[in-house]
């Protein structure tokens, strides 16, 4: 009797708060993180699973399983496209069971919890946005707010926030249509390759961001659509569905440079009157280069967008603007490609982020 | 209301997505500017002028020609002791102050000796806006005892004016 009203809703909801707060004051705390917030979620699902039976095998667990299975091995597979980097974890058998206390347990905990606060409030969307921002921000580190320039913490937002709120909305979502062991597998399996792969694909901000999201996606079409709303489905929604996937994935594929052509956003007036400072650049990989020719190329951690004019062991450049050559010795390996066309004023949005990227964080520079 | 949530998070997927590429392609050209566009002055010293001022009678000084950095004549002497003097005029039209670094004449190696070239001194200082003249003398040497089978001989020239220090 006790143990049934240990969990009742209104007991959920005010340990649900109690382990938000906690989480937002000590997030960066390695005494919470490795102990309390896993003791913590230890606690609750001992309590959880003595009073509540176990869920079923259900259809949306199976599917979950099969797609996360599929994402993992398009994931894996993707490192063969882009290379492979050390896991950030250490991959001994140890240090597997200590993240599946520290990462496992909480992902378990908090799904159990979102699912058996959301169940009985399905069609309240106030509560429901409020559960989730609350799960979004007891995801989120903190730290990242103080971090000292405004690149980092756009880095940050795109590749782990953006993502975590995606994840999350989608969770929202099944929890209100499924059982918790849906959401607990792909929660799991995102975090899967980082802990029992010693190798994992490599991934700049960009691709981590774009990819978890796109990921998200396709999961939240694929119940949708063929899970929850078989019945009412119409074929204008699964267009539209699919077109925003197939586009996103092409657009990615294209900023990525997976196809001969790709696009760059021309920051400087050096190459005034050919093209100009917020134009974007369309270049092309290709490997006869003659002067003339406007190449793309690579200096240190700089890409620059200059004509060729003289060849000998090295390519020497200018800018059509400049009144000298470029001191740059560029070789062959530099070169990422040759320039097609350009588009106009298309690259202003990146000037205004480069602006705001080249300033330091206010709300960090205030602590 | 179901149309309204799948708009919402349809568009939320886009943004993000677009966010993303927009920095992305800021990150690839970050610093781009500072390639070597930070050059504000601008060099520009140059010919701009070369007439002959002195042509014997019965000499021909052709039609001398220039580029902004080239020159080009063909002097045609009469007899021993002829001079063909040519006026080459540079100016200083950029808005950097130069001076002069190296000046080098070199005539023809195997040529005749019965051509000879004199060429005056140049404006060390070329200041914003300065011109300089400087002059080229052909002359069918005084004492030439003959008349050459080979009729030509050319002359070689490096002007080169570089930036003033602390301009």
């Amino acid at each position: 009797m006790f143990k049934k009203k240990m969990l009742k809703p209104k007991s959920l909801f005010f340990l649900f708060i109690i382990y938000a707060i906690s989480h937002i004051l000590l997030n960066t705390n390695y005494f919470y993180i490795h102990f309390l917030k896993p003791s913590f979620w230890a606690i609750f699902l001992i309590i959880f699973y003595r009073q509540e039976e176990k869920p079923p095998r259900n259809k949306e667990m199976n599917i979950a399983f099969l797609i996360s299975v599929l994402f993992f091995i398009l994931d894996f597979v993707s490192g063969f496209l882009f290379g492979f980097q050390k896991s950030l974890s250490n991959t001994s058998l140890i240090h597997i069971i200590i993240n599946g206390w520290k990462v496992i347990l909480p992902i378990c905990g908090m799904e159990i919890m979102r699912y058996k606060l959301l169940r009985r409030n399905k069609n309240n969307f106030g509560f429901k946005a409020f559960i989730t921002i609350i799960i979004i921000l007891s995801e989120i580190n903190f730290k990242a707010l103080f971090l000292s320039r405004n690149i980092d913490f756009f880095y940050y937002l795109t590749s782990i926030i953006i993502p975590i709120i995606a994840q999350n909305i989608l969770c929202t979502y099944l929890s209100c249509h499924s059982h918790y062991n849906t959401t607990i597998i792909i929660k799991i399996f995102h975090e899967l390759p980082n802990m029992i792969l010693p190798m994992i694909p490599y991934r700049d901000w960009f691709m981590a961001g774009t990819f978890d999201i796109i990921q998200d996606f396709i999961l939240y079409y694929v119940f949708q659509s063929f899970i929850f709303r078989k019945k009412t489905r119409n074929h204008v929604t699964h267009a539209s569905y699919l077109l925003t996937i197939i586009i996103s994935i092409l657009f990615v594929s294209f900023m990525l440079g997976l196809f001969s052509y790709q696009p760059i956003a021309i920051l400087s007036n050096s190459m005034n009157p050919t093209f100009q400072r917020g134009d974007i650049v369309i270049y092309k990989k290709e490997d006869k280069i003659v002067p003339g020719d406007i190449i793309v190329f690579q200096y240190q951690n700089q890409i620059i967008v200059h004509r060729v004019i003289y060849i000998n062991e090295y390519y020497i450049t200018k800018g059509d603007a400049n009144n000298t050559v470029d001191y740059i010795k560029v070789q062959k390996e530099d070169i990422k490609g040759v320039y097609q066309f350009s588009i106009q004023y298309l690259g202003y949005p990146s000037i205004w982020l480069h602006e705001w990227f080249t300033k330091e964080n206010e709300f960090a520079r205030k602590q | 209301m179901r149309k309204n949530k799948l708009l919402i998070i349809t568009l939320f997927f886009l943004v993000a997505i677009i966010l993303m590429a927009v920095g992305y392609s800021t990150f690839a050209t970050d610093f781009t500017i500072d390639g070597t566009a930070e050059i504000t002055g601008e060099w520009d010293v140059r010919i701009t002028n070369i007439t002959a001022t002195q042509v014997p009678d019965g000499c021909d000084a052709g039609t001398p020609t220039f580029t902004k950095d080239s020159i080009n004549f063909s002097a045609k002497l009469n007899k021993p002791g002829d001079e063909i003097i040519y006026e080459v005029t540079i100016e200083n039209l950029g808005t950097i102050d130069a001076e002069l670094q190296t000046i080098i004449f070199t005539e023809e190696i195997d040529g005749i000796e019965e051509i000879n070239y004199t060429t005056s001194e140049l404006k060390k200082d070329l200041n914003v806006g300065d011109s300089t003249t400087f002059y080229i003398i052909v002359t069918y040497v005084k004492n030439a005892k003959q008349v050459p089978d080979v009729k030509t001989k050319t002359l070689t020239g490096i002007i080169q004016y570089v930036q003033k220090e602390n301009a």
